[in-house]
């Protein structure tokens, strides 16, 4: 019998985190957006059983100073996408700016060269990947899907979905549910 | 309402004859009864008329005994008494007559009166003739005897006169009666007469109309059946029936026909039709007939036929089951010619296969053409495109030239073979359409050629669009080649503007003899600022693979326009094309609702 | 963590056409990106060296379709079947245009769908864009399974 499963994964990753922590009696305190603050230091030898430990669950521990900020990125983008019901329309850039209190500009170079892509094709990327989610997960149509994610038409949603994947959200919808269709089999 | 229907004419006929045949029925008991009061009358003068007569027989043999006793006592001759006997017989005879008739009528104390008074007589008779002969004759007593003789044949003269009064006084009553008794039995006999003449007229009549009414009725079904006949004659249809209960086969004259046959070639009978039926179709044939005898079911075959002189026809029966006029079910059906039809029908099947064949033969050149053909195509062009990037240099500058040809050309046959394949897409058969939202195709269609839009800095305004039932995939193509078309042939430093809208159709055009409305079609317009082309050629330019004059500067394959053309074909649409030199193009195209 | 500058992207390209290796090999050459390319001629001996219990799995794999022994397809399907290759990105590299063929491939199990170009820099680029977003997609934690790309 097949089932499909859905899963919240910060919330898995947040169980597994508090888990190991507490098996290596670490005093921790989680703040939101994957941030530690480890009330203690930590000794080198500690640090690396966690990390092991952690690698194991493909969670990483960053202690590069470029990638946490790259990290703190991606994230805020992510909570945009996902978590508001509605996006900013506007000034992302602003958006970003505020709520890492750095400068817009510095921000996106940092991106761009340790990602080799740029913030608003990594969100237009996390938009699209929202998208499936709600086509597949959700049933949504596509004038739910684009509603929610704030496009202008069906149309500018359906254009996007094109660039991005080289698919149309129909398309990608039939492929989907053919492919659950042959894994019944 | 309800009344008049209740009166039916047959009711009506029916009461009629019933109330004349009581009527008539009644006159005539009333004349019988008439009849016999007549004779009764008749009888009763007649008794009346003897009676009399027989009493004046008695006065006068009374009489006539006196004249002889008288003439005796006179005379003396005993010559006078020789009919003395027969004289008395005469008149008891005639007393007893009276008797008889006064039995059957009335009077007998009369005539028993009279009886006694002659009886007195006689023995006065007696008396006198015994005081005659004694001799000397006792005057005296003869004298008295005489005397009371004479009274007493005055009283039986009264009587008989009395009674002869009555009888006179009756006789008139009866005379009257019998008068009365002829009037009216000659009335009665006489409207008699007249009633049975007028019911006669009448049944007379009606019968007539009836017969009349009959006659024509044939008439018109004897017409009915000709006209049916003809008409199966020139439908090619036939019918029959089957009675069930008594086992008769019925043919029409054109069931006949239609086996080549004269009507009532054979007689009615299934066994005489079976030769006729194809020997391959035949056992089929005969099993489903049977069963369908057996269990009163329709049935609708096929079956051929051979007529007498070789030729096979096809031929469709059908028949069910109902019941007669007489209540007998019986199994009636229709037998028709449909040879023609099969025959269209078998070559159409074998065009079928052809087409399905040719199809299957294009699909394959289609798939030789999208793949076998690219495949060295492609590599032509990556060699091509490697050399420019890495070896130009170390070519001739005429080596440079002509290898700068060979790209242009490679190009060309590049562009040809995708329009070849696009055009032999909008041929294949598999026409699935389905509900569009044509802004939806036509944002895949502005995505796809994005980069030739910003290449020419081209500006696309849009109008919305319905959402009709379409080929999805040819509307697309179809849009493409259009928008492109414009793209591609723009003014020389013109950044092209192209406008994508749809119009309501205020008058009714027509195209190809076809009036379009704005009830049955919608209409696409897809307008540029380009280069525009001469009206004159504005249908040449639909021909698969002619391009009008603008060569060398615009390349194009010739192709596009009569896969647009095809496309809206497709769809039982129209579509044209105007144009004003160096002022760019309007096509408009039209799809049915 | 992947990362361009750390360590190299291992790819692995089955094709049956001389050419068509020496494009792809020529390509990736001049992308500069950090790569270990293998090169198949067949699908059977893709299969055989990916079966060798020891073999470095590749990031992404290119399969031609039209390959004599094992096509592309059945290498594709034969891939998807073993949950030992489900991180393997295999990205569908051919000639055909056609839309059922494209999401065929989807269906049976691919990420990505490359027809052919027929120009050099083309090709250079599409390669590049696609490394990138296969790069982008590790590095994202995105949903591999509904991982489709088509250029």
């Amino acid at each position: 019998m097949k089932l499909y499963i859905k899963y919240d994964i910060n919330l898995a990753c947040r169980v597994i985190l508090q888990e190991q922590l507490e098996k290596f009696n670490i005093k921790y305190q989680l703040l939101d957006l994957g941030e530690i603050d480890f009330k203690e230091n930590l000794s080198e030898e500690t640090y690396n059983n966690l990390q092991e430990a952690l690698s194991k669950y493909g969670i990483e521990l960053l202690d590069n100073q470029k990638s946490q900020l790259i990290q703190k990125i991606k994230d805020t983008i992510i909570e945009m996408v996902y978590e508001k019901d509605k996006l900013p329309t506007s000034t992302i850039s602003s958006y970003l700016a505020d709520k890492l209190n750095l400068s817009y500009g510095y921000i996106s170079n940092i991106f761009s060269e340790n990602t080799y892509t740029s913030i608003e094709n990594y969100i237009i990327m996390q938009k699209i990947e929202r998208a499936k989610k709600l086509i597949i997960e959700e049933g949504l149509t596509l004038t739910e899907v684009s509603y929610k994610l704030n496009y202008s038409s069906v149309a500018h949603l359906s254009g996007q979905f094109k660039k991005t994947t080289g698919l149309t959200p129909s398309m990608f919808k039939r492929i989907v549910d053919k492919r659950r269709g042959i894994a019944k089999e | 309402m309800k009344l008049k229907e209740f009166l039916t004419p047959t009711l009506v006929y029916r009461t009629a004859l019933g109330v004349s045949f009581i009527l008539v029925i009644s006159v005539a008991l009333v004349f019988h009864i008439q009849m016999k009061s007549l004779n009764r009358s008749v009888d009763l003068i007649s008794d009346s008329n003897k009676k009399q007569f027989e009493l004046e027989k008695l006065i006068s043999a009374i009489t006539l005994k006196e004249n002889n006793l008288r003439n005796y006592v006179i005379t003396k001759d005993s010559s006078y008494l020789q009919d003395d006997s027969i004289v008395k017989e005469n008149i008891y005879t005639c007393l007893d007559d009276l008797k008889i008739l006064s039995k059957k009528t009335s009077g007998v104390e009369h005539i028993n009166a009279l009886d006694t008074l002659i009886h007195k007589r006689f023995k006065l008779f007696e008396e006198t003739f015994e005081i005659v002969n004694k001799h000397p004759v006792d005057s005296t007593a003869l004298k008295t005897k005489l005397k009371i003789s004479s009274e007493v044949t005055s009283k039986i003269r009264n009587k008989v006169y009395r009674i002869r009064d009555h009888e006179v006084s009756r006789l008139k009553i009866h005379n009257i009666n019998h008068r009365y008794d002829i009037e009216t039995s000659t009335i009665t006999a006489f409207s008699l007469t007249i009633l049975t003449l007028v019911v006669l007229l009448f049944s007379l009549s009606k019968v007539n109309h009836d017969f009349r009414e009959v006659t024509k009725l044939n008439n018109d079904l004897r017409f009915s059946n000709q006209i049916a006949d003809n008409a199966e004659k020139v439908a090619g249809i036939s019918h029959w029936k089957i009675n069930m209960v008594t086992g008769t086969y019925f043919y029409s004259d054109n069931f006949y026909r239609l086996l080549g046959l004269e009507p009532n070639a054979f007689s009615n009978n299934l066994d005489n039709y079976l030769p006729y039926i194809h020997p391959e179709d035949l056992p089929e044939a005969v099993r489903e007939h049977e069963e369908s005898l057996k269990n009163r079911t329709p049935t609708n075959l096929t079956y051929r036929i051979i007529r007498p002189n070789g030729e096979i026809r096809y031929i469709n029966s059908v028949g069910d089951f109902t019941h007669n006029a007489k209540g007998e079910l019986v199994k009636i059906g229709v037998s028709y010619d449909i040879t023609d039809q099969q025959n269209s029908r078998m070559t159409l099947e074998e065009k079928n296969k052809t087409l399905l064949a040719i199809n299957a033969e294009l699909e394959s050149f289609n798939q030789i053409v999208s793949h076998d053909l690219q495949e060295p195509l492609r590599k032509i062009q990556m060699f091509i495109s490697r050399i420019e990037s890495g070896e130009m240099q170390t070519i001739s500058e005429k080596g440079q030239d002509y290898f700068l040809k060979i790209k242009t050309s490679a190009n060309r046959m590049q562009n040809l073979m995708m329009d070849l394949v696009n055009y032999s897409r909008t041929i294949k058969g598999n026409k699935i359409f389905d509900k569009t939202d044509l802004n939806e195709v036509l944002a895949d269609v502005i995505q796809e050629l994005s980069f030739n839009i910003e290449e020419k800095n081209a500006v696309i305004n849009t109008e919305p669009l319905p959402t009709i039932k379409v080929i999805t995939f040819q509307i697309n193509q179809l849009f493409v080649n259009l928008i492109a078309n414009s793209l591609k042939y723009s003014k020389d430093g013109v950044s092209p503007i192209i406008h994508v809208k749809t119009e309501k159709i205020k008058d009714a055009e027509v195209i190809d003899g076809t009036t379009i409305t704005d009830k049955k079609y919608y209409k696409f317009i897809v307008s540029d600022n380009g280069i525009g082309f001469k009206q004159e050629f504005s249908e040449k330019i639909f021909v698969l693979f002619k391009r009008l004059e603008t060569e060398g500067v615009y390349t194009g394959t010739g192709l596009g326009l009569a896969i647009c053309k095809k496309i809206v074909e497709n769809h039982n649409g129209f579509i044209k094309a105007d144009g004003v030199p160096n002022k760019g193009s309007v096509f408009t195209f039209y799809l049915p609702k | 963590m992947i990362s361009k500058d750390q360590s190299p992207i291992n790819i692995m390209l089955a094709d049956d056409d001389e050419d068509d290796r020496n494009f792809f090999n020529d390509a990736m050459k001049e992308l500069k990106i950090k790569n270990n390319l293998t090169i198949f001629k067949d699908g059977k001996d893709l299969m055989d060296y990916l079966n060798k219990p020891d073999t470095v799995l590749p990031h992404i794999l290119f399969l031609d379709l039209n390959m004599p022994c094992k096509t592309g397809n059945e290498c594709l399907k034969e891939i998807r079947q073993n949950p030992k290759f489900k991180d393997i990105s295999i990205a569908i590299y051919s000639t055909s245009s056609s839309e059922r063929d494209i999401e065929n491939t989807f269906i049976d199990g691919a990420n990505i769908y490359i027809k052919k170009p027929n120009d050099f820099s083309k090709l250079k680029k599409v390669l590049k864009e696609v490394v990138n977003l296969n790069w982008q997609f590790h590095t994202s934690g995105l949903n591999k399974d509904t991982f489709f790309f088509s250029i």
